[in-house]
């Protein structure tokens, strides 16, 4: 009989990673004091303010892993954990470097060219250079590999025509990764013939539309790409490599603390306000079960990321994660309704009631951005052996 | 995990699938007490994991002995393993010595005994295989401070209580028992002792829901209808990644808490939160794990012969003791609360009380 043992190694912890909490918790008590952010729900989606990106740039705290000669710090994985989640529970606005710093910028360093890694890591780093996700399209959403942007090769470099669609703050983005076909299906199958590029925005021929989402933030867009010319070196990694390239990063995107801490920032406030109270055993309870399953899902995570540091890839591990996670932080809000109806739009004065107004509204994305909940449900089934 | 460890638990899976088994489990229902299995664990030395080598014992840590515990329940071991194992650790803790009868354990309420006059009064509810054991160990609240009193059995009168599983959880009253040996509880808080009895509750979840999970897998890989496997219909993919993610999640707690509880240097507090956390997922798990597996089972599950059963009702027995989720839950938010109302730099946060160590 089979056994499925999953088991999650505990990070490696040395001193100075509580430090820096530390430090990443006095930084955001000052600029709040300061008035420099609100505590804003799902901030690493909808939060976009590169001025505060910018701040902790300067403060070193994007792309802490990377080499130090492209602007990083060298330091652990887990200290980039520890910086992210605090970030998250504050609901600093932090969208605009979010997808550069946990993906674009790890890709650059694996399968960019040098002139990328020395031009583009260190403005990353800076908080002064980000980049959108081109993937999905109107036609192409759970099934990515059928895109349809085309990028043929032409005048020693190739030309790209197609659209992107729902890509996260590609409006204040300088570059965007997009998955354009390279090769037609036929030969190969079809995760054969993709390739991913490296496109600055800012070239002939690309036009970008903001799209409102149901809460009234326009953070997410549509892009043309209307026979935009790049150079050969703009290739991510070689001709062909674009699916794996889009696979192998999931295990990163999905596993991390944005996938189950969108909401805390309410249930912070929540047990804030209530704290002072007389509490029933049953309003113990409810806040006492949600801090439980998100202490369960933050050493499953982190589990995760000791994984990855160890060189192995827990793809299924990510996306039960992020199955768990994303359902849960949008139950967070449908617990808390029982005490705080949920009734007034996001703009009420009072900051709990608006934070669970907002949560609310924005809840459901969480099981969609990313690969939807039944996609990776299917992954998790083809770990098990099922398909 | 050392590699002594692995190797101890190796020696463990090897001795439990070679003399354990369905059959026996069912057996051991019926009334057929396994001693043959029991012995080959006593003479593999597993109930002395948490008993030092100057005792006699394996030597093992904290975290070797829970995973021991969990692997067990991954063979719904019908035998007093976790109970043996915890009377040892908490009898070494008190004397330095390990007790030299085959010894249970009672976690009682301090109001449920009184000691007069160097007699024991009271009486403990559900006491586990408290039939099979010729003695127990019991943590008692004395003038001096909390006690731990081991007495006979034979002493004391036994009700003939079942659990859901059907393994002896007897009534045990005292009445006017002398204790064969006391002694005082040293460093140890009924708090520690309450906390590790329910983290080995929830190690044995675990190790249940993983067998749970691997039994629904190669069932529906192998059950055909419509003509072809259960596995290939997506709804069911569905119901076992999602019990699959809930078993995860509840490893992933129970292995958190068992580094905390192993760490000398985390607080009290810690401790607390880290338990309360592990077993609040584990049962909660237990009911979700149980409905789907069962669901993807069909009939089969049902039936009495097929081994699902044997961990279904574990774990619904073991997620409703030593403190089912509602309890462990109301702990925590009261815990955090706490912290909360108590804090006066007015920097003190519920995460800053959930997300201390890793
Ligand atoms: C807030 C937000 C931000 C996003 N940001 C980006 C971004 O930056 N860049 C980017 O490229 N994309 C982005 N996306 C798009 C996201 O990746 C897609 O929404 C996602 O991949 C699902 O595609 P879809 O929306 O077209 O849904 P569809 O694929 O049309 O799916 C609709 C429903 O059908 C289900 N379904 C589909 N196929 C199957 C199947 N085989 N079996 C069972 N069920 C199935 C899905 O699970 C879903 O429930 C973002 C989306 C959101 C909501």
């Amino acid at each position: 009989m089979q056994n499925i043992r999953f088991n999650f190694p505990a990070p490696d912890v040395d001193p100075t990673v509580e430090t820096l909490r530390q430090d990443v918790r006095a930084f955001l008590r000052g600029e709040r004091r300061q008035g420099h952010f609100r505590p804003g729900t799902d901030c690493w989606c909808a939060g976009i303010d590169p001025d505060f990106s910018r701040k902790l740039g300067q403060r070193g705290w994007i792309g802490v892993t990377w080499p130090k000669r492209y602007g990083g710090q060298e330091l652990s994985a887990l200290h980039r954990y520890v910086i992210t989640e605090e970030l998250l529970v504050a609901g600093a606005p932090v969208h605009a470097h979010w997808i550069a710093d946990r993906q674009s910028g790890p890709l650059i360093l694996k399968c960019g060219t040098e002139s990328m890694r020395r031009d583009i890591l260190p403005r990353i780093a800076a908080g002064e250079c980000f980049i959108a996700l081109g993937l999905s399209e109107p036609g192409s959403g759970s099934d990515l590999a059928s895109v349809k942007t085309r990028a043929e090769k032409a005048d020693g470099g190739w030309r790209i025509t197609g659209t992107k669609l729902w890509s996260s703050g590609a409006q204040i983005c300088q570059y965007m990764t997009v998955l354009a076909r390279t090769a037609s299906s036929d030969a190969g199958g079809r995760h054969a013939g993709l390739t991913q590029f490296l496109v600055p925005l800012d070239s002939a021929g690309v036009s970008i539309r903001g799209i409102r989402d149901m809460s009234g933030v326009e953070h997410f867009n549509e892009t043309h790409f209307d026979d935009v010319w790049v150079s050969e070196d703009a290739v991510l990694g070689a001709e062909g490599e674009g699916w794996q390239q889009v696979t192998g990063e999931l295990a990163l995107e999905r596993s991390g603390p944005e996938r189950f801490l969108s909401t805390f920032v309410a249930l912070e406030q929540a047990c804030g306000a209530i704290a002072g109270e007389e509490l029933t055993d049953h309003q113990l309870a409810t806040l006492g079960r949600l801090l439980a399953r998100i202490r369960a899902l933050r050493s499953m995570s982190l589990g995760v990321a000791s994984l990855l540091q160890q060189g192995q890839s827990p793809d299924v591990e990510a996306a039960l994660v992020k199955d768990l996670g994303t359902r849960f932080e949008q139950e967070i809000i449908e617990r808390l309704r029982e005490f705080w109806p949920i009734t007034q739009g996001p703009d009420s004065d009072n900051e709990l009631r608006a934070l669970l107004s907002d949560s609310l509204l924005r809840q459901p994305s969480f099981t969609l951005r990313g690969g939807t909940n039944e996609v990776l449900k299917g992954i998790i089934a083809r770990g098990l052996g099922l398909r | 995990m050392e590699q002594v460890d692995q190797l101890i638990l190796d020696t463990a899976e090897r001795i439990l699938a070679d003399h354990g088994g369905p059959e026996r489990v069912n057996q051991a229902e019926d009334g057929c007490y396994p001693v043959e299995l029991w012995r080959a664990i006593e003479e593999a030395g597993l109930p002395l994991a948490w008993i030092g080598e100057d005792a006699g014992g394996v030597g093992g840590s904290l975290e070797l002995g829970l995973a021991l515990i969990r692997q067990s329940a991954r063979f719904a071991l019908p035998l007093p393993l976790a109970e043996v194992m915890l009377a040892n650790w908490l009898w070494v803790r008190a004397t330095g010595q390990a007790p030299e009868t085959l010894t249970g354990f009672a976690l009682v309420s301090p109001e449920a005994v009184q000691l007069r006059a160097g007699r024991l009064y009271g009486t403990l509810a559900a006491v586990a295989f408290a039939d099979r054991l010729p003695q127990l160990v019991l943590p008692v609240e004395t003038d001096h401070g909390l006690q731990l009193a081991v007495v006979a059995t034979v002493d004391c009168s036994l009700g003939n209580q079942r659990s859901l599983a059907g393994e002896a959880r007897n009534e045990v009253t005292l009445n006017g028992v002398e204790p064969v040996a006391l002694a005082g509880a040293s460093e140890l808080e009924l708090d520690d002792i309450q906390a590790l009895t329910a983290l080995v509750r929830a190690h044995q979840i675990a190790g249940a829901l993983e067998r749970m999970v691997a039994l629904t897998v190669t069932y529906v890989q192998e059950r055909q209808q419509f003509g072809r496997a259960l596995a290939k219909f997506q709804a069911i993919q569905h119901m076992v990644a999602e019990m699959a993610g809930e078993s995860a999640l509840a490893n992933a707690a129970v292995e958190q808490a068992a580094r905390v509880m192993a760490d000398p240097s985390a607080e009290p507090s810690a401790r607390l939160v880290a338990v309360a956390t592990a077993k609040s997922v584990t049962s909660e798990a237990a009911g979700k794990v149980t409905q789907l597996a069962h669901q993807a089972h069909g009939a089969m599950g049902f039936s009495h012969e097929y081994p699902l059963q044997q961990y279904s009702r574990r774990v619904w027995c073991w997620r409703d003791e030593s403190g089912s989720e509602f309890y462990w839950n109301c702990r925590l938010g009261h815990h955090v609360v706490t912290q909360l109302r108590d804090a006066s730099d007015g920097e003190r946060s519920a995460w800053s009380s959930i997300a201390q160590g890793f």
